[in-house]
């Protein structure tokens, strides 16, 4: 079932470069965790079954007051031009990306 | 330099430095310079740490001293060495959860776990390495180097938190932060004689954790013993709202753990014979000591492992779809956005993060999501009820840490599936979000470590961790440190 099409077609939808030379351990690589998680096919799942239930039954869905907080707070606003400390190319308040449109 | 004399005894806990400190037999200043000189030294051999922060840890100690003097401490806490993760982030030096596509990254904030750390006073020392992203058994994948068992320097410490154990394993009067997604504190822990516990998923915020699978991923202490893993679990836990995910009601209670369940699938084939003979005299040695033991079998513990490769890399692959080479880390060379991408994720992954992103797309992509990614959530439920079944008449599941020993480095490596094998005993843990608490148990004929795990119900963190405690005064293997390394 796994071939190099399909490597290539999820590898695009990963965004990942793969070279020739990978295809062929990654097809295998593939093809063998799709015989170790084919176990789940023999699971028998309860006719009906939905899994929305979240992995802690204790957590309910949070909400929270819609408050401000300063910079000095922990996770408050930060300084914008500290955004591209840590970008590859941060130029003029700007993530620099090669040219998308025109 | 320090006066060695003054310094506790290398075995001591961090609650048995922290007397030492009261009773006045040293400063932290001494006890930090003197694990200082532990992490440059053996910590270095090891390759465990990869920074190590002298001038803040030492003024942080000059600190708590003058608290000390003042009659003003902080706790439990103040004044003793901590070293944090690469996957969590810290201030002080980088946090490139042992990338290269995050080499170099500078965090703006430290972790809610880290600042409520240092909060109480306790001193950040160091960076740990660990496994790339924290995928891995092994500590192999790491962009610092390979890390050494400290038990025998040719083997694995486990992984992902290995740098982490190797640390604790090696020397007392410290914690160390790791995380846990898979059985990544756990197996470590066990491998390298330590005691580390993967809280209730929601226990500790995750916030500043950099994050593998979500729904799985958690902040969790490994140090010598069950006490000083409460000790660090009581300050890291409770509600923060830079998590919403964190819980918000309190410790539940739990009763004290007075029922056991030995899981049998945990002793059966693919087990070493000698790990399932430790596991079943730690149960004789409990039954001794008045603990009722039952046998049960878990269900789906076969399916489990599965069920955590197909979510966990689902995950990952949406997790790290951030790294895009143009917000932060490695960017490759090109002129087309879409090429950009792929470039740079080519360069800043390394090849077990590239095959699980590949696998979590491969199985959220559209035709096969049904197959696999939808039906692994439906095994997980069960999974789930299947151990709440079991606990409905006893507190606690006891079962082996890891299927094997620690194997010698290189041997696993080349094969991701023998890899993958390392975790089919705690992904449990994870996916029905129950704590699980790692404990020393033995060692093997080879001398090296042999660990088990206790699971409780939502919540029962601390029930796990007072029963570890009783545990290590029946049974003293977690004071054991590896020969050779006593002073």
């Amino acid at each position: 079932m796994i071939d190099e099409a399909l490597v290539r077609k999820t590898a695009h939808l990963a965004r990942l470069e793969v070279s020739d030379d990978e295809i062929p351990g990654l097809v295998e690589h593939l093809e063998k965790i799709l015989d170790l998680v084919d176990i789940l096919r023999s699971v028998e799942i309860p006719e009906g079954h939905r899994s929305d239930l979240h992995v802690s039954q204790a957590t309910v869905s949070m909400t929270r007051e819609d408050q401000s907080s300063n910079p000095t707070d922990a996770g408050g606003p930060r300084d914008p031009a500290a955004f591209g400390e840590n970008a590859p190319d941060w130029r003029d308040g700007s993530f620099v990306t090669p040219r998308v449109v025109g | 330099m320090s006066n060695r004399s003054s310094l506790p005894p290398m075995d001591a806990t961090v609650g048995e430095a922290q007397q030492w400190l009261a009773d006045g037999h040293c400063t932290s200043r001494q006890l930090i310079d003197g694990y200082l000189e532990f992490l440059q030294g053996v910590g270095r051999e090891l390759n465990a740490v990869v920074e190590i922060f002298v001038e803040s840890a030492q003024q942080a100690a000059d600190q708590s001293d003058q608290r000390r003097a003042q009659g003003q401490c902080f706790g439990p806490l103040d004044g003793i060495p901590f070293t944090v993760k690469m996957n969590i982030t810290t201030q002080l030096g980088s946090s490139d959860a042992s990338s290269p596509m995050l080499r170099g990254f500078q965090a703006k904030e430290d972790a809610t776990a880290v600042r409520r750390l240092r909060a109480a006073g306790a001193v950040l020392v160091g960076k740990t390495s660990c496994d790339e992203f924290a995928m891995g058994a092994s500590n192999e994948t790491s962009c610092h180097g390979v890390v050494s068992n400290p038990w025998d320097r040719e083997r694995v410490p486990g992984g992902s938190s290995g740098g982490s154990a190797a640390l604790a394993g090696s020397h007392g009067w410290s914690f160390h932060l790791g995380s846990d997604t898979g059985g990544s504190i756990r197996q470590p822990a066990a491998f390298c004689n330590a005691t580390a516990i993967k809280p209730t998923w929601g226990q500790v915020s995750r916030r500043g954790l950099i994050a593998f699978g979500s729904s799985l991923d958690q902040i969790c202490p490994i140090a010598r013993d069950a006490v000083d893993c409460q000790s660090v679990l009581q300050v890291m836990e409770g509600h923060d709202p830079l998590d919403s995910t964190s819980l918000r009601q309190g410790t539940s209670s739990h009763p004290p753990i007075g029922r056991v369940a030995l899981i049998s699938d945990g002793l059966g084939p693919g087990i070493d014979a000698s790990i399932a003979t430790a596991v079943r005299s730690a149960a004789q040695q409990m039954a001794s000591q008045g603990i009722e033991i039952i046998e049960r079998s878990l269900p789906h513990l076969e399916a489990a492992n599965a069920c955590y490769q197909v979510i966990s890399t689902a995950e990952a692959s949406s997790n790290l779809a951030r790294y895009d080479g143009v917000h932060v880390g490695v960017r490759g060379q090109s002129k087309d956005l879409q090429q950009l991408y792929e470039t740079s994720r080519h360069q800043g992954f390394g090849s077990e993060v590239r095959r699980r992103i590949l696998l979590g797309t491969f199985v959220l992509s559209a035709g096969y999501q049904d197959a696999y990614y939808n039906r692994a959530l439906a095994v997980r439920d069960l999974i789930r009820q299947g151990i709440d079944q079991v606990l409905e008449d006893c507190d606690a599941l006891l079962l082996p840490v890891s299927p094997f020993a620690p194997f010698p480095i290189g041997e696993r490596i080349d094969d991701p599936l023998a890899l993958y094998a390392c975790d089919i005993l705690t992904v449990t843990a994870n996916l029905a979000g129950v704590p699980a608490l790692a404990l020393p148990c033995a060692l093997d004929e080879e001398q090296l470590p042999i660990g088990m795990q206790l699971m409780g119900p939502h919540g029962s963190d601390h029930a796990l961790l007072e029963f570890g405690q009783r545990w290590q005064r029946w049974n003293d293997q977690h004071r054991a440190l590896p020969e050779g390394s006593t002073r």
